[in-house]
């Protein structure tokens, strides 16, 4: 269990987060929500052991995240940035493999190269493994970052031993992905948590979120405005107070059940059907 | 596409052979070597290069015929080839080494500052160091323009990097504009100490601001070829910390290394080696850019192939640029800074427009 305890985290004289409440589970699935400068970023790098909070706590698997080893915490917790800027021309399989550092001198060079090459055909870059970094598109480049973070939780080792359970950390891994490959991203989340692995995942796209997460948070002015399955979390009062925006919402044909949102466009009706 | 898997792949791999490279590298490095022992005023054939040095080895003596060929060969063109080798190797380590720090191939000790940092340390020793003796213990007077070098070298490291970081990651146009700035203080330091020299001061500074390798002699230079050595002992094992740096500092931090950790002891090991480098053979510019980037271009920016590869190449392109520096105005000699910097100027120039407007 990744969880957060009543975080508090300042940033430059301002509370970005405050009263967080949270915990993500093996195999569970939860997406973050909210508008820009919510805190949603800063969530991901409190529970990523990147800030110190300044009141609460932030553990895994009951231990204050602070006090792991990194390369412990490295092993265990990965994250998946926006973007990724690299001036240098590594190759894709390179950049994958940059994901194993924390494993040196556990794992061998047989299990790397398995768990970066598995990696790499999970996000479906084997065939652009030998191309040069800098020179894939925005898309390619986000799906090479996923299998970077998948190759640094791949946890085999050498001896066998798998040191307790895994977290992923994904922070708009979607934004710059075409949508057959959001969908592959997240469905390649969804197959991590599948196999024991806790995602918390930021997101933008409402209709995604109500796809593909379990559970649905919604940050807003760095405070839990909303928790619970999409179809309740996602209501549209509360979307109309946080994002405040008109959104139409209508059950999925093809699955009852699930809500998706249509925007109302520049001629909105006056009233939306809720 | 197929898609090679070597059997030896290590993490990450590397693409064309950079064992080969190294090796090809080193054998290179010999051969310049042994061109470079026989050039100059007093011509010595690489064969009997190669005889005196074998017969120097097997601890035999020279027969008369070879004498003063042997005594040329040991006593100067000797310590300087090897004082060549090692600034070359350091500086072009010290290149890599900034390059990965700042996530930047433009970054470079002489660019950013650093060597005339460490220069206006060495120069000020030159000036100042002649009221000090009283005060040190004799012993320790040979150490100073060294320490002075390093100081002044670290001082500048450490200044360039907190002005290019200032407000998150290191900026391109912030870190050359922070490198402009040491660089200017540095000069008028420099300068000033300039303005106070005698005579016999100001000679030796000329040859601090230009560069040469002809001061080599094994005595003198010992107290700076320590630090010179310590420099890579520092560097090499940052390797892979500088691979996982290359991803940004925060990306870093989730994999597990602490850029604080790996940027004190890459600004030490630069620090000392560049420090060293200048207190012995003055500033001479551009190797720390040049051999790097035609190595990332053959195997591939990972730095436990490059960093090795890098520092042959520096040691290689020193020696090449020290040839042209004897035999260009051939007896006068050129100050070697001259030379790489009619070099590296054009090819950092390349570099920039290359990358375009992005770049800055």
């Amino acid at each position: 269990m990744l969880s957060a305890r009543l975080l508090r985290i300042r940033r430059g004289g301002r509370t970005v987060l405050d009263g967080i409440d949270l915990a993500v589970g093996p195999g569970d699935v939860v997406g973050v929500l909210g508008p820009n400068g919510a805190g949603k970023s800063t969530l991901i790098a409190a529970l990523a052991g990147e800030l110190v909070p300044d009141r609460g706590t932030v553990e895994i698997d009951g231990r204050p995240i602070g006090a792991l080893d990194p390369d412990d915490r490295a092993r265990r917790v990965a994250v998946v940035p926006q973007s990724t800027r690299l001036d240098f021309a590594f190759t894709a399989r390179e950049v994958v493999a940059l994901g194993r550092y924390p494993h040196r001198g556990r794992s061998t060079r047989l299990l790397d190269r398995r768990a970066v090459d598995t990696a790499l055909a999970q996000a479906d870059m084997t065939a652009l493994a030998e191309r040069d970094f800098t020179t894939l598109s925005g898309g390619e480049q986000q799906r090479c970052t996923l299998a970077r973070a998948l190759a640094q939780i791949d946890g085999a080792e050498a001896d066998g031993q798998r040191d307790g359970r895994r977290y992923v950390l994904a922070d708009e891994p979607t934004a710059s992905l075409d949508i057959s490959h959001q969908a592959a991203c997240l469905a390649v989340l969804r197959g991590l948590a599948a196999a024991g692995v806790g995602v918390l995942c930021a997101l933008h796209d409402l209709n995604l979120a109500a796809l593909y997460v379990d559970r649905v948070i919604v940050l807003d002015g760095g405070r839990v405005a909303a928790d619970g399955p999409p179809a309740a979390a996602l209501a549209p009062d509360l979307l109309r107070r946080v994002f405040g925006v008109e959104m139409l919402r209508v059950d999925h044909p093809g699955r009852p059940g699930l809500p998706q949102f249509l925007g109302q466009g520049p001629m909105a009706p006056a009233a939306p059907v809720s | 596409m197929t898609i090679a898997i070597r059997a030896d792949a290590p993490v990450p791999a590397p693409r064309r052979g950079p064992a080969m490279l190294v090796a090809g590298l080193a054998a290179l490095l010999g051969v310049v070597a042994v061109v470079s022992i026989g050039i100059g005023p007093f011509g010595i054939a690489p064969g009997r290069v190669g005889a005196i040095l074998l017969d120097t080895l097997l601890g035999g003596t020279a027969p008369a015929d070879r004498a003063v060929d042997t005594a040329v060969l040991l006593g100067i063109r000797l310590p300087r080839i090897a004082l060549g080798i090692a600034v070359g190797a350091v500086l072009a380590l010290a290149g890599a080494v900034m390059q990965g720090l700042f996530r930047n191939p433009l970054a470079d000790p002489g660019v950013l500052g650093v060597s005339s940092g460490a220069a206006v340390g060495a120069v000020g020793m030159i000036v100042l160091g002649e009221r000090l003796p009283d005060l040190v213990p004799r012993l320790l007077v040979p150490w100073l323009q060294p320490t002075a070098a390093f100081l002044a070298g670290l001082a500048a490291t450490a200044f360039v990097y907190a002005v290019a970081r200032r407000g998150g990651a290191a900026r391109p146009t912030t870190m050359l504009l922070a490198g402009i700035a040491v660089n200017a203080m540095a000069g008028a330091a420099t300068g000033f100490f300039t303005f106070m020299s005698g005579e016999s001061q100001l000679r030796m500074i000329t040859f601090w601001t230009m560069g040469s390798l002809g001061h080599g002699s094994w005595g003198a230079m010992l107290p700076a070829l320590l630090p010179l050595a310590l420099s890579p002992v520092l560097l090499f094992p940052l390797a892979r910390r500088l691979d996982v740096l290359l991803l940004g500092e925060r990306e870093a931090g989730h994999l597990g290394v602490d850029p604080e950790r790996v940027r004190r002891r890459a600004g030490a090991g630069v620090a000392l080696g560049v420090g060293a480098a200048v207190a012995l053979t003055g500033v001479i510019g551009f190797v720390g850019i040049v051999a790097p980037h035609v190595v990332r271009l053959l195997i591939g920016p990972a730095h436990r192939a490059l960093l090795p590869a890098a520092a042959l190449g520096g040691a290689i392109l020193l020696l090449l640029a020290d040839i042209a520096a004897r035999m260009a105005l051939a007896p006068a000699e050129l100050p070697i800074g001259l030379v790489t910097a009619l070099v590296g100027g054009p090819f950092f120039l390349w570099l920039l427009l290359r990358r375009g407007p992005r770049a800055c």
